[in-house]
């Protein structure tokens, strides 16, 4: 598979390459890059196949109807309107998949960091020092998470954001043991 | 033009057509502000998370912003 491709539509990058984020240090290393399962699109990709249709599908449902369009609307209007209507779905793939683009999930050598982008229009950021990880549980729930194996991995933290949720990540057994680890080896090493 | 009767009897096509091009040069100017806000968003996904396509990213919002401001000025022009 061709690493751009992996970057693009992956949503479980161990080792990510190329990739920084705010508030990185130097010697700090990104062992996990995790989003919402892949599956978690297939609602908005069902809507933009829905969307793509309906320029064919309204004027045959008029005309079934009894109203035909023929001759009622020019063929320039009918021509920006589509144009136009196909303008708003190319926006809603691209803000789709931004927005799962967009919610990422890091475990680096140090942290765990949280991005949420809340619609178009918010963002927060959450992120716990390793060392303030307490407990980790994960859960898995209902039939496409058990089918495609996606849920979410929740930590609990000593600080004052109490607690952090992965939501629908792939593979959450190995994210909750990943985490786990590095909890232990941490606390491990301080002692 | 005929008359379409599918709104109110008294509703002419004509006026219909000044409807529709109201409404896409509404739509159109929307359509822009919109861009403006994936543009900043993609801004701030960068500075947040920087990867290889984080400048495809804000390229296409640009090409976006683009593809609006082409829709305005040929809803303004040609209807």
């Amino acid at each position: 598979m061709p690493s751009f491709f992996k970057e693009l539509f992956y949503s479980f990058i161990p080792e990510p390459k190329g990739v920084e984020f705010h508030g990185e240090d130097k010697d700090e290393k990104i062992l996990l890059l995790l989003r919402r399962h892949v599956v978690t699109n297939i609602p908005w990709i069902l809507i933009s196949f829905g969307m793509m249709l309906v320029p064919f599908v309204i004027p045959q449902v008029l005309l079934v109807g009894g109203f035909p369009l023929d001759g009622v609307i020019p063929t320039h209007y009918s021509l920006i309107l589509v144009l136009f209507w196909y303008l708003v779905t190319i926006t809603y793939i691209f803000e789709s998949y931004l927005s799962w683009y967009s919610n990422v999930y890091i475990v680096t050598s140090k942290r765990l960091v949280d991005v949420d982008f809340y619609g178009i229009l918010s963002i927060r950021v959450s992120e716990a020092p390793i060392t303030n990880i307490e407990d980790v549980t994960y859960t898995l729930k209902g039939i496409a998470a058990t089918i495609f194996n996606y849920g979410s991995v929740i930590v609990q933290t000593a600080g004052e954001s109490r607690e952090l949720e992965f939501e629908l990540v792939p593979k959450p057994a190995v994210v909750h043991d990943r985490i786990s680890d590095l909890a232990t080896e941490v606390r491990n090493a301080k002692s | 033009m005929p008359s379409l009767n599918i709104i109110n009897p008294n509703l002419t096509a004509i006026n219909i057509l000044v409807f529709v091009k109201a409404s896409l040069i509404a739509g159109a100017v929307l359509y822009i502000l919109f861009s403006l806000v994936v543009i900043r968003q993609t801004f701030l996904l960068g500075d947040m998370l920087k990867t290889k396509f984080s400048p495809a990213f804000s390229i296409l919002s640009f090409l976006n912003l683009v593809l609006g401001v082409v829709l305005l000025l040929i809803s303004v022009k040609y209807l």
